[in-house]
């Protein structure tokens, strides 16, 4: 196979670009959306059987939304419209999922990338050698007809992923070799840091998030055949932004761990921090700003000079990754609650497609975990624990169920009014969310004790961590009022005696302040354990920081 | 590769000038040029170093260049002028900023061959390209030098 096959999209990859896959999705969706509004607002303004069929019942206490999947499918096979948008959404998941490999394609040759030329063998082996003393995986070189001389790791889908050089590097090559092996190490730092995957983990979030929530608020802000309209829009639109900017804040943070890994050979040291010296520029500021996908080149310095800071930049980049997942479950679960309920089923096809991939994602973030943890020795033994486990998924199901209050309003009707299967396949996404959220708070912890190095801090720091935690939990539970909905899905004389009677009322509450008082309690229990589930899942968050021992190149040679 | 334009032709003999080890790149430069515009695809930079390894001046020439010779032609030609601000040339500068859709329509050539200027439009091709170089992020020096170099080819290319 020639290298030119070999970057070909076309040729069928191991693993689906996320990034692609999200901006098809989320083109598509939009169209459909536009269509829709159009369709409703002009063509068919009523549709009754639909929205008697989605809006919330006036009548009874319980349950708050209609709960007969079957109807509501029957209205809308039975109603043309219904029909061809159902159709048409089924269409568009189609579409969108045979288009990626095309704009993947379209994506490389409207920038013309192609692979390396042959005469550029010197290149070639030169990248190979670095690749081997940087324990990295032989990357497969393309060009990129622009003149600047930087470089950039990019996925077509396909691992590894493309190592783009710029015209400028074949210049740097020839007259700058220590610079070019300082920026090409740089890049095998986001290779050797996964950063590629853990870049389209952070975009796909963001592009989940646009498309679960931000998409369909706004759509039902201007529609009055959506069930969501009564959303405020501008909240929606104020967590977009913040998400955004957590996804370029991650990225930046992952900067810092490439020049860390560039950096491991001397020569290289002062190849890099000479080059970022230049990138100064004297007398003018340097760009600052949360969108910015790179740090200044001045603070990248401060960083490989003093090491010590990267703990901050690290710290950061955990806290917006454990953010990301903390908005994303949400997002999941307000989509998998929608399709499941069969409210506005067919309108959330196309996004049904997008959340999930999200959970592919969510995989992803898994599976990274994973390997990490076994490169790094940290798990050494891995017991079945099942019954932790299953703590640990409980207490992630309560407080995922509870993160934002539309998405616990959704689950109070649902766990009234369906079995304990469907509650256990709609919260499965809210206890992974949540759990991954608490990982990251515990990830945070074990960071700043595994640089204080003291066993007494590290008691005291992990016991406050896991303190926070814990109160974060019991606040959300206290303030959402649901743990009771959940507890007593499956009991349903219980829950109606809870809900329908005076002394059931009181009950309730006592036992919400019980249930919140044992929740505390199990998180504490859990975090307090070395080695613990929630400890072990912290890796997706501090992988490859400070305090982790990191293979050294000789020892990769 | 096509035959270069007038442009390219100038920005080759500036780089033979100023930046004689970037000849061996000089044509990809250029069709890097023609494809992408300005200073090449800067897109989105997600996972790049973020800083250059080397300072490469071909794309800076090849800009600059572009610009002498659309500014010359504007000066002595009331018809290249109005050409060039024309709806067309703005459609045509508009659709190549995107990405996706830039590859199918090639930049605008120009006439092919440099015009007559005489000293004053020389001097105001200068401070125009060298404004043009310091927008593009070139320090104060280095544009001075580049703006000289490319209005001194300009004025001895003159027939």
């Amino acid at each position: 196979m020639t290298t030119e096959a070999r970057i070909d999209p076309l040729q069928g990859g191991t693993e689906t670009s996320l990034r692609f896959l999200f901006l098809a999705v989320t083109t598509l969706t939009a169209s459909m959306y536009a269509w829709q509004y159009l369709h409703f607002r002009y063509v068919d303004p009523a549709p009754v059987g639909l929205l008697e069929c989605t809006q919330q019942s006036s009548t009874g206490p319980a349950p708050p939304y209609s709960s007969d999947l079957a109807q509501c499918w029957a209205e809308i096979i039975a109603h043309p419209t219904a029909l061809t948008l159902l159709l048409s959404s089924l269409a568009t998941i189609v579409v969108t999922l045979a288009a990626v490999p095309l704009l993947a394609v379209g994506y490389l040759r409207s920038r013309g990338i192609r692979a390396l030329p042959a005469q550029h063998s010197a290149v070639r082996d030169r990248i190979d050698e670095l690749s081997r003393a940087l324990g990295a995986p032989e990357p497969r070189v393309v060009i990129e007809p622009a003149g600047a001389a930087t470089a950039r790791m990019l996925s077509d889908g396909r691992r590894p992923p493309l190592l783009v050089l710029r015209l400028g590097m074949l210049q740097a090559f020839r007259s700058e070799p220590v610079s070019f092996d300082a920026v090409v190490a740089h890049e095998f730092g986001h290779l050797t840091n996964r950063d590629v995957l853990r870049a389209q983990l952070a975009i796909a979030a963001w592009w989940t998030l646009t498309i679960c929530v931000v998409l369909p608020y706004a759509v039902g802000s201007f529609t009055k055949w959506s069930s969501l309209n009564s959303a405020p829009l501008l909240k929606f639109v104020v967590l977009l932004v913040v998400a955004r900017w957590l996804r370029d804040a991650t990225l930046r943070a992952r900067e810092y761990e490439a020049d860390v890994v560039a950096a491991r050979s001397p020569s290289r040291r002062a190849a890099l921090q000479e080059l970022l010296r230049r990138a100064v520029t004297p007398g003018k500021l340097p760009r600052r700003g949360l969108r910015l996908t790179h740090p200044p080149p001045g603070r990248r310095l401060e960083v490989l000079k003093s090491p010590g800071t990267l703990l901050r930049a690290s710290m950061f980049d955990v806290a917006c990754l454990g953010a990301l997942a903390y908005f994303s479950a949400p997002a999941l679960v307000f989509l998998w609650n929608q399709v499941f309920y069969g409210r506005s089923a067919m309108t959330h096809a196309p996004t049904a497609a997008a959340a999930t991939i999200g959970v592919i994602a969510g995989a992803g973030l898994w599976r990274i975990a994973w390997r990490d943890a076994i490169a790094h020795r940290y798990v050494r033994r891995v017991p079945w624990q099942p019954l932790r486990a299953a703590a640990a998924l409980f207490a992630g199901a309560v407080v995922g169920a509870n993160l934002v209050p539309t998405i616990g309003a959704n689950a109070h009707g649902f766990t009234s009014s369906h079995s304990l299967t469907e509650v256990a396949v709609k919260l499965l996404p809210a206890a992974v969310g949540a759990t991954l959220s608490a990982a990251f708070a515990f990830g945070l912890a074990r960071l700043v004790a595994a640089r204080t190095r003291t066993r007494t801090s590290m008691l005291v720091l992990r016991t406050v961590g896991s303190a926070a935690v814990a109160g974060c939990c019991a606040v959300i539970l206290y303030w959402a009022n649901l743990s009771v909905d959940v507890l007593t899905t499956a009991p349903t004389l219980v829950r109606e005696a809870l809900i329908f009677s005076t002394l059931g009322t009181l009950l309730e509450t006592w036992v919400r302040f019980v249930l919140v008082g044992l929740g505390v309690v199990v998180a504490v229990l859990l975090a307090l354990r070395k080695n613990s589930a929630l400890d072990r899942l912290a890796w997706l968050f501090t992988s490859g920081l400070p305090g982790t021992a990191e293979p050294t190149e000789a020892a990769s040679a | 590769m096509d035959e270069l334009t007038a442009a390219e032709r100038l920005a080759r003999d500036v780089v033979q000038a100023v930046a004689a080890d970037e000849l061996p790149l000089f044509d990809e430069n250029v069709s890097a040029a023609r494809r992408t515009g300005v200073g090449g695809s800067s897109g989105d930079d997600v996972l790049g170093i973020g800083i250059e390894a080397t300072a490469v001046l071909t794309p800076m020439i090849i800009a600059l260049a572009k610009v002498a010779v659309g500014a010359a032609w504007t000066m002595v030609s009331p018809a290249f002028a109005k050409k060039a601000a024309g709806p067309v040339a703005r459609l045509r500068a508009v659709v190549r900023k995107v990405p996706l859709v830039r590859w199918l329509i090639p930049a605008e050539k120009d006439p092919g061959e440099l015009p007559q200027l005489n000293p004053e439009q020389l001097e105001g091709i200068r401070e125009l390209v060298e404004g043009r170089a310091l927008a593009l992020g070139t320090p104060v020096a280095k544009a001075a030098l580049l703006a000289e170099a490319v209005t001194g080819r300009l004025a001895v290319a003159q027939p």
